[in-house]
């Protein structure tokens, strides 16, 4: 299957903005993360087709998976 | 009671049936110290400001620097090298003589003196530029139950959310705390990835929003909730937060 992933904020570090990534059906959020590599647990949200997903949350084909980390600019 | 004045001052406010002049009144009779005159505290003070909230504190040690002034809309290229705060007071002042603005030129070095400014205001909105800060403001107004308000940017990524300690979750429920070292990363990271103005003026009317709904008990607020804006893209997430119970901060463990 493939999903779209959107990386933010620090995130930006482990990959492109936006692409598409081809996973084993079934995959969860959690093996997504480990493709890009990404350890962080705690400063991390995830919007998977801009609702909150934990890590364990199942993927499917077409999902839209946002990835971000908090931001403190003002 | 509203004079002749202010009731034409504010009347096209007045005129929304959930405001009227009792709401209005509410407004004048509220007041909100907000720490940060900066990218999202121009916006934020400069609305509460003409909404005719009573009583307005306003908390920043700097100066204003010409590279403020791409987004922090309540100074002028004049003002570069002035101290923020007093020129904000000025400018709030012909904005809105009727406002009470009062200023304080210092840096949160240590929560006391956050503390012992926040004291005097029913709430708090934390408009500031670093992760730190946040944490402190965070910790303050927990300890003394005054409901904050945070906005927060980065890039085109905007965030906002609204705590009542104790009984919805704290910034630090939601982005727990680091050591010293992580905490500093984070905010020079966020520092080096750039602010564009219109994005602080949009998460910044979303707090002023927020302090007036709350304000005036109207409408759904972001308590226990995370807004997420990404500028881009034009996409707006509003996701639920929960309480932590074992929160160093706010936890059942620290009440």
């Amino acid at each position: 299957m493939k999903v779209k992933v959107k990386l933010y904020g620090d995130f930006l570090r482990q990959g492109p903005e936006e692409s598409i990534v081809e996973l084993q059906d079934g995959s969860t959020v959690e093996e997504l993360l480990k493709h890009f590599e990404i350890s962080e647990r705690n400063y991390i949200i995830i919007l998977v087709n801009l609702k909150r997903s934990w890590f364990e949350g199942a993927l499917k084909d077409g999902d839209t998976v946002s990835i971000f980390s908090p931001v403190g600019g003002g | 009671m509203l004079s002749k004045d202010e009731l034409a001052r504010y009347d096209r406010q007045i005129r929304i049936d959930k405001i009227g002049e009792v709401g209005q009144l509410k407004l004048k009779q509220s007041s909100v110290v907000i720490v940060g005159a900066g990218g999202l505290g121009s916006p934020i003070s400069m609305y509460l400001t003409a909404a005719g909230v009573g009583r307005i504190g306003l908390v920043d040690g700097d100066k204003v620097s010409i590279t403020n002034l791409n987004r922090q809309i309540l100074y002028g290229t004049d003002d570069v090298g002035k101290d923020k705060v007093f020129v904000a007071k000025e400018r709030l002042k012909k904005l809105n003589p009727y406002v009470k603005v009062e200023i304080y030129p210092t840096w949160f070095t240590d929560i006391d003196i956050a503390k012992n400014i926040f004291l005097k205001y029913d709430a708090v909105i934390d408009a500031t530029d670093n992760f730190q800060t946040r944490y402190l403001i965070n910790q303050a107004c927990v300890s003394l139950g005054k409901p904050l308000f945070v906005g927060a940017v980065g890039r085109f990524i905007g965030q906002a959310m609204d705590v009542s300690p104790h009984e919805t979750a704290c910034f630090n429920c939601v982005f727990p705390e680091k050591e010293k070292e992580v905490v500093s990363l984070m905010t020079e990271r966020n520092l080096s990835e750039g602010i564009i103005g219109t994005l602080v003026g949009t998460i910044g009317t979303i707090v002023a929003s927020e302090f007036i709904k709350f304000t005036l008990n109207i409408g759904n607020t972001l308590f226990n909730k995370l807004l997420i804006y990404d500028l881009i893209n034009n996409e707006f997430s509003i996701i639920n937060l929960e309480k932590n119970p074992k929160c160093s901060i706010c936890g059942d463990l620290n009440k």
